[in-house]
């Protein structure tokens, strides 16, 4: 995009952003969930 | 330091966008509820040696980098930025460089979203997961179409009948013309878009 040459530069701190996330820190994505383990077989009782 | 503006400016700019939002021409993706922050890539550019000395945050007055919007719908239009089927107005904060034509942002989010219908996907299918993702941003969206600026949704009332219905119905239109002509191909209104340059712009 041309935008022509640089004139100024000012600070713009809105009072009401208009994002939650302001600063556009990257998203981190939730913990994904570890499946329990398979609880061990019951072991059978040896019979002589 | 004190701000020279307590409102953020807003500009027009152009996206691509899929089924999975919106995106820069360079690819860079906008991301639902969260600003875009520029960050300069003159040092990967540069090479390492010349880059100790020219990193700074973007937007650098005597850089290229930052977002880019242009000031005026006028200037919007002059650079061509209509054919790539979705712009809007943007809002822009932080350090901002003002140009004779537009802006170079620090950060950004769009404030708003027009859908042309030359740059909608042709089966109602992909057009209903393209504007699903679209509504993410909270954007208020319209289509542009026989002259006229159509609501689609809306942030206080979600989507509008007379955008649903334009949707159908230029869908509708598209498929009828392309089984006409004996085209049924996956490619969208007005044929295969130019690439772009966009190696400073974000």
């Amino acid at each position: 995009m041309q935008i022509g040459k640089p004139l100024r530069t000012v600070i713009v701190e809105p009072l009401e952003l208009p994002v939650s996330d302001p600063m556009g820190k990257p998203v981190t994505d939730p913990p994904v969930p570890q499946p329990e383990p398979a609880p061990e077989p019951e072991q059978a009782p040896v019979t002589p | 330091m004190i701000p020279d503006y307590i409102s953020p400016i807003v500009g027009y700019r152009v996206w691509t966008w899929d089924t999975t939002g919106l995106k820069s021409l360079c690819g860079e993706r906008w991301h639902p509820n969260q600003s875009l922050a520029a960050r300069c890539r003159a040092s990967a550019i540069l090479g390492r040696a010349k880059a100790t000395n020219d990193v700074h945050d973007a937007p650098y007055a005597h850089c290229t980098c930052g977002i880019y919007a242009a000031k005026t719908l006028h200037h919007f239009g002059s650079a061509g930025c209509e054919q790539y089927g979705i712009h809007g107005e943007v809002y822009l904060w932080g350090k901002v460089v003002e140009h004779e034509r537009g802006w170079r942002a620090q950060l950004a989010y769009p404030k708003n979203l027009f859908l042309s219908s030359d740059g909608l996907p042709f089966t109602l299918a992909e057009i209903r997961l393209r504007v699903q993702a679209l509504t993410l941003y909270g954007s208020d969206i319209f289509v542009l179409g026989n002259g006229e600026t159509i609501p689609l949704w809306t942030r206080s009332s979600g989507f509008d009948p007379a955008g649903l219905d334009y949707l159908t119905e230029i869908s509708k239109e598209s498929y009828v013309r392309r089984k006409r002509n004996g085209i049924l191909e996956g490619r969208p209104r007005g044929g295969a878009r130019t690439g772009r340059s966009c190696s400073r712009a974000r």
